[in-house]
């Protein structure tokens, strides 16, 4: 520790004018882009530029429930979020910046034969690939999870869970904050308030961006904006397997801690945690139609709560005190898109449907690596758009119901 | 989801009646090369804007029928049934809301 | 100063109806009328509760529910606004957020400490070493939090209720009130919803009830629905008003909404503005004039306008000395009130209450001290605009008003009031009036002579009063300054936060948390504009507002809950199930017998008698029409044209991706007449998927989901026969009907359409006939199962009949990838047929084989391997188990499971592994109970 240093302010980030060329540009200021930009210039990329269309962390990164975990079901999944969970672990030493992140464990319940039987494969799944997940049944439950009722009262009595210890929650804004903070130290311009309006190709090779504020000339593009990346793709005559959809979640009012532990629940699609401002946040899973809105729905809100309450009917008389929503770029599989693509110099890091932020350092590494060394890395090589054209899909389906 | 949708049955309704069909698509049938049925089964527009799409109205008439939603407003301009698709001069100029 | 002022008319207490109300366990008296806060007040409770962060007393504020100070826990209720919550016999009423007492919390200590916790503090400690925060974040996340969570369970259903009007109010000020009248007098149906319990708005604290009285009977007389206590919190696409009112949800869908929504009254920022006795002009004209209860008896009032005098009068007329210190230079001494014109408050003091506030110029470094017990803000505000700007009205900054109002409002939206920038009530009446008249007018309700009052009105709504002069941002003195009371920001956090890089509004609210607590910028949306736009270099006409998201009031979730009902469905037999004992579980939305008595028992009955099951849960589809069988054909891979009448095939519905989406029965029972089982649980979304298929290609069918018009029993096992012998006068020898038929005939006296069809791989019988008569064929055929040792039996008992048939169940065996060929059913795959859902995507994975199969297997009965369990190879990962089941018949474990295509042979040896455990297992290809099938023929 470093007792006295926080009593001056620290600088996080600056402005710059935008310049005419850049090594490379990052379309969207997002956790994913500054991770890019951070790795990047550790590897001794200098000339980079993240571009923001509103401020850091406007979109994905700063809305989502700042779930980290690692027990997805396919063998690919697993390996890729392992590692993302294993520099989630280091990273607030690493970027000397705390993250505030709590490995509370996370329960993923199962009300119903089949929701047992995919926590069953999951936890195989997990363990054989050297992640902690296992199956636990109602007393073990009880003992992590108090409150939680556990009778067969409720319609949808609990009747086993997928335990994960090291999943938890991390404070997202800080992510992104120390990324900023580490990238704009080793040179990177992050340029806030500037949007991207056109992807300059020319023989098939990325040859600039155009902005809000003036054009800008480089080889290399990546787009890493969430909802956004079939327009961003769009730009570059790049067709994605992506559909938008919303997402919302909302907070209660703030309480004493009374719950420790992340709860997930596939059949009452919520999820819910509690902040350490001691708000009770609830999510739930992506709205059924495709949409670019970000407002709250009246529906959301009523049968979310009526889903919470099955699980924790002492909350009745709490308030929801504010609700919010975002973008998922959500794929046929619910797998990722990243890596190359049919236009030189333009790289996809999108498609991440719910599951973006958990994987925002993993992300940083591998994209730098990928165009750092012109090779696509092994943990990302699954999850290339071609496999879509070769029909080797990576399906993540079962575990996405809503696992948060 | 609180918007209306006008049926071209029933009429105006709340949106939580209808189902949600996507975007229209161009069906790859027999004959089709493997990368035309990967563009039709994965590959959308996914418009920031106006979308033709299908909706059913599921707690109704049960009828499927076609929409031209705007994608970030929500709004509706127009719905009927598949093959009465109105002449193009109709519609409302791209990004209209 | 505790006790009541002497009884005034218009008083809101009713002093012939004493109660008694817990504080913290003492006795608190109290009258009927009197709010929890306003009961406090009278008996002399100053702190209210402690800060969010730094435990700091705090005390009444706002009266109106605004702002974060007067939290409490109320009958076990967490943060609930005492000022505004009304008072009954016994309430048990507790302060929040302090230990072991809201008078001696000890944690009051880490306000002395707070200089060592600047904007970020936690981002910047403990990130090192690695396990520092892991040890530290326990007993910080203890301070977290303010109320505690509920200990009862909350089970009650909320009613929830749809209004329709023509125009729907939001806020019953003087405007509201206007507006609503206008409009339903014109004979437009209208709503207005107020969040208090009595309309009125700000006029509610004023000594003269003139106005509001006058106007309150008017729209009292006009017809319109006054909904009191209803609180909107949201406007959502559509557009609908959500609030909450009586404890239940309403949604209220109008042609026209008038957003008259006011504004709230905003404290000022000098050091030590939070203490006990600083409050707002609001407070204390309702404190004196609603609840007689003075709050202090020496008063130093801040203000620039009106608001501020009127304060001063009503406190001076209640006995109290008071000192007005007008913004404004020119202010001179008016109605005898002592003045100090050009002045500011530069600091208060005190520790568990206001002792003296120091006076001066603003921007000064002293001032005269002025002791006193009470600070009074007075008329500054923020026009409340957020519900308006849900509907995506747009913002300005108006330079007269130092406010962001509305500039461009969506049609049929009306603005009103303190909300719209009015200063006068007049003006705001006015404003009212005029909305209320057009909206009638919009929706064909204009009344006579309208055009002219409406002329007449636009020029009295044009009123807007004086400019409005806001106090410095911040003031000179010493001590902290807060800008946002919920979560303890001061002024200087904000401007070391904007120093560090975090210069924008959105950036700024995320790094400090101003305006992110229960207020949610209510209380603080003025100190924390301005503020972080000083921070940020920028003036507060410059600043972006943030997004207006709901709930602009906080919401219970009981309330969103509504109903609380979960959808489930039962059968027409299903009381009878329950009278027989049988043990339910979900099946879909659909409560199903799992059991009767046990499994294994029901399991041998089916394989060496008979058992029946109630499968009415199967989802039935009548198609009917020319092109019925063209419609089959290009649903499924199988052919259908050659399919007699009379006859059954077995197929699965594929979707362009080649993947199974659901199998079944076919049956035809016409030229041009099908009957189409599909999965229970599929039934809705196959629903889904067949029709808009039929809507796309337009053929000339009828397709219709008769699930709930039929119910169906299967009867199975080697006496079936008998049984249906005695159920029917048809001949059902194996000649007259034979093994994949479909015959219409009476069962039990039952018009009936019987299939012989054998899910469980016995000779049976599935019976469908009109549900109304469920319980009395389920009757008959027990009745004539009797001398045969009928039973019933339930979903496990089926699967494992199932399972040693290796009849696959899409969904569990199979997944969102399975093809045909993967699961043994490409035999199903008519490739000459001119085209069928999948048949593209089937050239393909036909061409490439597939790269796993589903399996049976067998294995040692010692282990029943979950569902679920991997299969390994040399401890890798290569597939997994979907079924397995103990087989009485096999004598083994009896399973399916994913192996890779390689491994599909008879007698492959394959390692099953599940948490520790593990075991060898074997390939079986061909069904594990008569495999070729002669029992379901006999």
């Amino acid at each position: 520790m470093h007792p006295v240093r926080y009593f001056k302010p620290w600088r996080m980030w600056r402005h710059h004018d935008v310049e005419k060329t850049y090594d490379v540009v990052i379309v969207g200021g997002g956790a994913h882009g500054l991770a890019m930009a951070y790795e990047l210039a550790k590897r001794g990329v200098k000339k980079v530029a993240v571009l923001e269309k509103s401020y850091i962390g406007a979109g994905g990164s700063g809305r989502n429930t700042t779930i980290v975990r690692a027990n997805y079901r396919t063998p690919e999944g697993v390996a890729f979020y392992k590692e993302a969970l294993r520099l989630y672990e280091q990273l607030a030493q690493e970027l000397d910046y705390n993250l505030l992140f709590s490995q509370q464990g996370h329960l993923t319940l199962a009300h119903a034969e089949r929701a047992v039987n995919v926590a069953h494969e999951r936890a195989e799944v997990n363990r054989l690939l050297g992640v902690d997940s296992r199956v636990i049944y109602p007393d073990e439950i009880g003992r992590l999870c108090p409150v939680l009722d556990l009778s067969d009262r409720p319609a949808f009595p609990i009747m086993a869970a997928l335990y994960h210890p090291p999943g938890g929650v991390i404070r997202h804004d800080a992510v992104v904050w120390a990324y900023a903070r580490q990238a704009d130290r080793m040179g990177v311009h992050i340029h806030q308030d500037t949007e991207v309006t056109g992807v300059v190709v020319e023989d098939g090779r990325v040859a600039g961006v155009r902005t809000s504020r003036g054009d800008i000339s480089t080889r290399v593009v990546v787009s890493a904006v969430a909802g956004w990346t079939s327009e961003v793709a769009r730009m570059a005559g790049v067709r994605v397997p992506i559909v938008t959809h919303p997402l919302q979640a909302f907070v209660t009012e703030p309480l004493k801690p009374f719950l420790h532990v992340i709860l997930v629940s596939a059949t009452l699609h919520v999820y819910v945690s509690q902040t350490d401002r001691g708000e009770v946040l609830i999510g739930s899973e992506i709205e059924p139609y495709s949409s670019y809105s970000q407002a709250s729905t009246l529906n959301f809100l009523e049968v979310t709560a009526k889903h919470a309450l099955e699980l924790l009917p002492m909350l009745g008389r709490v308030k929801m005190m504010r609700a919010w929503g975002g973008l998922c770029d959500v794929t046929p599989d619910y797998s990722p898109i990243m890596g190359l693509t049919d236009v030189d110099g333009f790289l996809l890091d999108g498609g991440w449907g719910t599951y973006g932020f958990k994987a925002t350092p993993i992300v940083g590494v591998t994209m730098a690596d990928l165009i750092h060394t012109g090779r696509v890395p092994d943990l990302i090589a699954p999850f290339a758009v071609s496999r879509f054209w070769e029909r080797r899909l990576v399906s993540e389906i079962a575990a996405a119901a809503v696992s948060h | 989801m609180t918007f209306l949708i006008t049926c071209p049955n029933c009429g105006p309704r709340e949106a939580l009646e209808f189902s949600y069909g996507g975007e229209i698509t161009r069906r790859a049938g027999p004959g089709s090369s493997s990368a035309e049925l990967t563009g039709y089964l994965f590959f959308r527009e996914n418009a920031n804007g106006w979308q033709t799409e299908w909706w059913l109205h599921r707690d109704g008439c049960r009828m499927w029928f076609l929409a031209e939603r705007h994608t970030f407003t929500n709004e509706i301009r127009r719905t009927y049934p598949p093959g009465s698709e109105p002449p193009v001069d109709a519609q409302a100029p791209e990004g209209a809301a | 100063m505790s006790g009541r002022l002497p009884a005034r008319p218009g008083e809101a207490i009713d002093r012939g109806r004493p109660l008694t109300i817990d504080f913290e366990g003492r006795r608190a008296p109290a009258f009927e009328g009197d709010t929890v806060g306003s009961a406090l007040a009278a008996a002399g409770v100053t702190i209210t509760g402690r800060s969010f962060k730094y435990h700091r007393p705090r005390g009444l504020m706002c009266m109106t529910g605004a702002c974060p100070n007067c939290l409490m826990q109320i009958d076990g209720i967490p943060n609930v606004r005492s000022c505004t919550e009304p008072v009954r016999e016994g309430m048990r009423v507790e302060r929040q957020n302090a230990w072991p007492s809201v008078d001696r919390d000890v944690h009051g200590v880490l306000d002395s400490f707070s200089f060592m916790m600047p904007p970020g503090f936690y981002y910047k400690v403990f990130q090192r070493p690695r396990w520092a925060w892991s040890k530290v974040e326990p007993i910080i996340r203890k301070q977290a939090g303010l109320g505690k969570v509920p200990r009862t369970e909350d089970h009650e259903p909320r009613e929830v209720v749809n209004l329709h009007a023509d125009v729907a109010v939001i806020g019953g000020g003087l405007a509201g009130l206007a507006a609503a009248a206008e409009a339903a007098a014109a004979g437009a149906s209208t709503v207005l919803l107020e969040q208090r319990r009595e309309a009125g708005g700000r006029a509610l604290g004023s000594a003269d009830d003139v106005d509001r009285a006058r106007l309150v009977a008017e729209a009292e007389a006009s017809g319109a629905r006054i909904l009191l206590g209803t609180a909107a919190f949201g406007v959502f696409d559509g557009p609908v008003v959500a609030a909450v009112g009586g404890g239940g949800l309403q949604r209220i869908r109008a042609r026209h909404l008038v957003f008259a929504t006011g504004a709230v009254e905003q404290p000022a920022v000098f050091p030590n503005n939070d203490l006990p006795g600083v409050m707002l002009s609001s407070a204390v004209e309702l404190l004196v004039n609603r609840f007689r209860v003075l709050p202090g008896r020496r008063a130093v009032v801040l203000t620039s306008n009106q608001d501020g005098y009127r304060a001063a009068r009503t406190l001076r007329d209640a006995g109290a000395d008071v000192f007005v210190v007008d913004l404004r230079a020119g202010a001179g001494s008016a109605d005898g009130l002592r003045v100090i014109p050009g002045s500011t408050i530069l600091s208060a003091k005190g520790r568990r209450g206001v002792t003296a506030v120091s006076v001066g110029a603003p921007g000064s470094a002293t001032g005269q001290s002025i002791p006193c017990d009470l600070v009074v803000l007075a008329g500054f505000s923020a026009p409340s605009t957020n519900l308006l700007a849900m509907t995506g009205a747009k913002l300005g900054f108006d330079d007269d008003a130092q406010a962001f109002l509305p500039v461009e409002l969506p049609p049929d939206v009306h603005a009103v009031g303190a909300v719209a920038g009015a200063r006068t009530v007049q003006g705001a009446i006015a404003q009212g009036r005029l909305a209320g008249l057009e909206a009638a007018a919009a929706v064909g309700q204009e009344p006579p002579g309208a055009a002219g009052r409406m002329e007449v009105l636009r020029a009295q709504a044009a009123e807007r009063g004086d400019p409005v002069v806001l106090p410095p941002e911040v003031a000179t003195g010493e001590g902290k300054q807060f800008a946002c009371l919920c979560m303890d920001v001061t002024s200087k956090e904000l401007k070391a936060a904007a120093a560090e890089g975090f210069d924008s509004m959105e950036l700024l609210k995320r790094y400090t948390t101003v305006s992110m607590g229960p207020c949610q910028g209510k209380a603080c949306m003025l100190s924390a504009q301005r503020l972080c736009a000083r921070a940020a270099g920028s003036s507060f006409a410059e600043t972006r507002p943030t997004t207006a998201r709901p709930p602009w009031t906080p919401v219970e979730l009981g309330a969103l809950a509504g109903w609380r009902r979960t959808p489930r469905k039962e059968t027409t037999i299903h009381d009878l199930h329950a009278d027989s004992g049988a043990t339910f579980m979900w099946a879909g939305d659909w409560r199903r017998p799992h059991h009767f008595a046990t499994p294994e028992q029901e399991v041998e009955a089916v394989r060496h008698r008979v058992g029946v099951i109630d499968v009415s849960t199967l989802g039935k589809f009548r198609v009917k029409g020319p092109e019925a069988v063209e419609l089959l054909e290009r649903l499924y891979p199988n052919r259908f044209g050659d399919l007699a009448v009379g006859r059954v095939r077995y197929g699965a519905m594929l979707n362009d991706e080649g993947v199974i989406l659901d199998d079944g029965a076919v049956c035809r029972v016409g030229d041009d007449e099908f009957f189409v089982t599909v999965t229970t649980g599929n039934t809705a979304a196959l629903e889904r998927w067949i029709t808009w298929w039929l809507a796309d290609w337009r053929l000339d069918v009828r397709v219709l989901n008769v699930t709930g018009a039929f119910a169906a029993l299967n009867l199975a096992g080697p006496d079936s026969r008998k049984v249906m012998s005695v159920l029917t006068d048809a001949d059902v020898s194996s000649e007259a009907v034979k093994y994949m038929s479909a015959s219409s005939f009476e069962v039990a006296g039952v018009p009936s359409l019987v299939l012989r069809i054998g899910f469980v791989g016995e000779l049976g019988y599935e019976i469908h006939f009109p549900s109304m008569y469920g319980e009395h064929v389920w009757r008959a055929v027990m009745e004539a199962g009797r001398p045969f040792g009928i039973v019933p039996f339930g979903l496990e008992a089926q699967r494992v009949l199932r399972l040693e048939k290796q009849h696959i169940l899409v969904g569990q065996d199979t997944d969102a990838e399975s093809d045909p060929f993967e699961v043994g059913l490409g035999w199903m795959v008519k490739a000459d047929k001119p085209d069928f859902l999948g048949r593209r995507a089937l050239e393909d994975l036909a061409e490439a084989g597939p790269k796993e199969r589903l399996v049976g297997f067998t294995c040692d009965p010692s282990w029943l391997p979950p569902e679920g369990a991997s299969v390994v190879h040399e401890g890798v990962w290569v597939g997994r188990v979907t079924s397995a089941r103990r087989s009485a018949a096999a004598r083994s474990v009896v399973g399916l499971a994913w192996v890779p295509a390689g491994w599909a042979e008879d007698d492959t040896e394959i390692e099953i592994q599940f948490g520790g455990a593990h075991a060898k297992a074997k390939v079986a290809l061909k069904p594990f109970y008569d495999p070729e099938g002669a029992r379901l023929r006999s």
